[in-house]
């Protein structure tokens, strides 16, 4: 598959703080591609140097295969960090210059984008009547106009309310289904495990894992097992043999494995034929948040 | 070309502040200047009887010295475009949407030579402007309009003028980014450069008439100066070159700057 964005080997200083390490990883088309990092990781400033904002130090990037010219970018729709307007302009005006830098869209369109993100009521205020979250909302709308085929989005659901932040869910799920390819910066683990295909973790400007969200979350099978009577569960599955550890959490049994070794039947049997019923038993995906921490605390 | 300078118009054609600032500096201008030749001429017509020495005066605004006089007010004129060019610049940075216009795909270099074309623009502007008024002017107050375009060639140096005075407060802008900041640096090296000028004219004469802005200044000097003479001015030749070198390398900063800079 042709990657949409590859990085190679960026480095960013500022003054003497470095906030790039070396930084290489790929984008593959038609990914939603999940940029994590703690406040001040280097994501934003990642994006910035991709489009071209900021210069890299050192290293370089390609949008799909070549150089960046500008061209490239008029067919990227952005947001990066704040929404950045003419305050004087209305959304519609505003979204007028978009359309006339980029090429992007339509006059039409602009409506069709303003009515999506809910602002085409308010198309002829002037941006510096908005509240934070119509700000956003309009800064979403400027990156969708002419409908890209690949999304550059910095924090997406920043100063938007919870109805907000799932209607942004929903419409990068459905961009995605769509084939676009989404690249998202965001410190919020939990929304980024909820669309993402992949991830790049950053921390300290250094890359700590990249790849597909299965790669990076699952590197070992872990079964949870419930029954009525849990300490002699307990005893039990001490003597059985194949996992590597054992602990209880939140009311059930953990066991976990080496990648692909579970296997829930066998387990079931054993339980069954030493007198235990289970009324519980699934194999379990670490969540993003304790892989997170797994992650930026180690090195 | 046509593209960025249709772009700077989205950006400016509804913002108020353009068009109060525009009006005012080449509105007044023009007022202005007709207010005073009227004056001056009633004046000395009034004043005959009592002050001979008025009398003697010429009215400066009579042609072909109308040239001289209207770009000499006028050069004042131009801190108010000025601090036009100013605010369109640091909005860029107030609003962040100097970094915006790049992500959408202006390349850096198209977003500065964009600012560019509006600086050029608003020089022409202000000479056309110029050229109306004394046009208008110089007939309404001479008493024949034979020596019309004796010393036209004042305008073309109002114009370098005007490209020096919106250039420093591009490079200003540029450097400081905040309005209020880059205002107050405006006025204070107008002075600066005002008073360097005779310091340098005083010690290492005449090297105070090559400096930017009181080069073009004495391009286009007080029309009563020619009372006090100065032998060792330079010819306007050698004041042109030097201006047309000091616009040239303050574009390519310019333009360079914004070709390796961090947007912030």
């Amino acid at each position: 598959m042709q990657s949409v964005l590859s990085l190679n080997g960026v480095t960013k200083f500022y003054g003497k703080i470095q906030a790039l390490n070396n930084v290489s990883f790929s984008v593959p088309e038609g990914s939603v591609f999940g940029i994590l990092g703690p406040n001040g990781s280097g994501k934003t400033t990642l994006l910035s140097i991709v489009l071209d904002v900021l210069k890299a130090n050192k290293g370089s990037y390609t949008w799909m295969g070549g150089e960046d010219d500008g061209e490239v970018r008029k067919k990227i729709g952005s947001l990066l960090e704040t929404p950045n307007f003419y305050h004087y302009l209305s959304a519609a005006d505003n979204l007028a210059i978009t359309h006339a830098i980029s090429g992007r869209g339509t006059k039409e369109e602009i409506d069709t984008v303003l009515d999506k993100v809910g602002l085409l009521a308010r198309k002829k205020s002037k941006f510096n009547t908005y509240s934070l979250g119509m700000k956003q909302r309009l800064a979403i709308g400027a990156a969708l106009l002419g409908s890209p085929k690949v999304l550059v989005l910095d924090e997406p659901t920043n100063g938007l309310d919870p109805e907000g932040i799932a209607e942004i869910r929903e419409l990068i799920k459905n961009l995605a289904k769509e084939g676009n390819t989404i690249i998202m910066a965001s410190h919020l683990l939990d929304e980024v495990e909820k669309v993402c295909t992949h991830v790049a973790i950053l921390k300290k400007g250094t890359l700590i894992t990249t790849g597909s969200v299965d790669e990076v979350m699952i590197n070992e099978d872990i079964v949870e097992l419930g029954s009525h009577d849990k300490a002699t569960l307990l005893t039990v599955l001490k003597t059985m043999p194949g996992y590597n550890s054992i602990k209880e959490e939140l009311g059930f049994i953990q066991l976990t494995f080496s990648l692909g070794t579970a296997n829930l039947s066998e387990i079931n049997s054993y339980c069954f034929k030493n007198g235990i019923v289970l009324n519980h038993l699934r194999v379990k995906r670490k969540s993003l948040e304790t892989k997170f921490f797994e992650l930026t605390n180690q090195n | 070309m046509f593209t960025l300078l249709k772009i700077e118009w989205l950006k400016l054609r509804r913002y108020k502040a353009f068009w109060i600032l525009l009006i005012l500096s080449l509105g007044f201008s023009s007022g202005w200047n007709y207010f005073l030749a009227n004056n001056i001429r009633d004046n000395k017509l009034n004043s005959a009887a009592k002050n001979p020495v008025a009398q003697m005066l010429p009215n400066p605004y009579e042609l072909p010295g109308t040239w001289q006089m209207v770009c000499y007010v006028n050069s004042f004129f131009l801190l108010t475009l000025g601090i036009l060019m100013i605010l369109l610049l640091t909005n860029e940075y107030n609003f962040r949407t100097n970094r915006q216009n790049i992500i959408d795909g202006l390349s850096r270099i198209q977003f500065a030579v964009s600012k560019l074309l509006v600086m050029f623009l608003l020089a022409i502007l202000a000479t056309i402007v110029t050229f109306i008024t004394v046009i208008f002017v110089g007939r309404a107050v001479s008493d024949s309009s034979e020596t019309l375009w004796e010393n036209s060639h004042f305008i073309g140096y109002f114009f370098l003028q005007s490209i020096m005075y919106l250039l420093v407060a591009l490079l200003i802008s540029m450097l400081v980014k905040r309005s209020g900041l880059a205002i107050g640096l405006y006025f204070f090296i107008m002075v600066a450069d005002t008073i360097l000028g005779g310091v340098l004219n005083k010690y290492v004469h005449p090297a105070g008439y090559f400096l930017p802005l009181e080069g073009t200044d004495y391009l286009t000097p007080n029309p009563f100066r020619k009372f006090i003479p100065d032998a060792n001015r330079p010819g306007d030749n050698a004041m042109l070159a030097f201006a047309a070198a000091y616009i040239l390398l303050f574009i390519f900063l310019f333009i360079n700057y914004y070709r390796k800079a961090d947007l912030k």
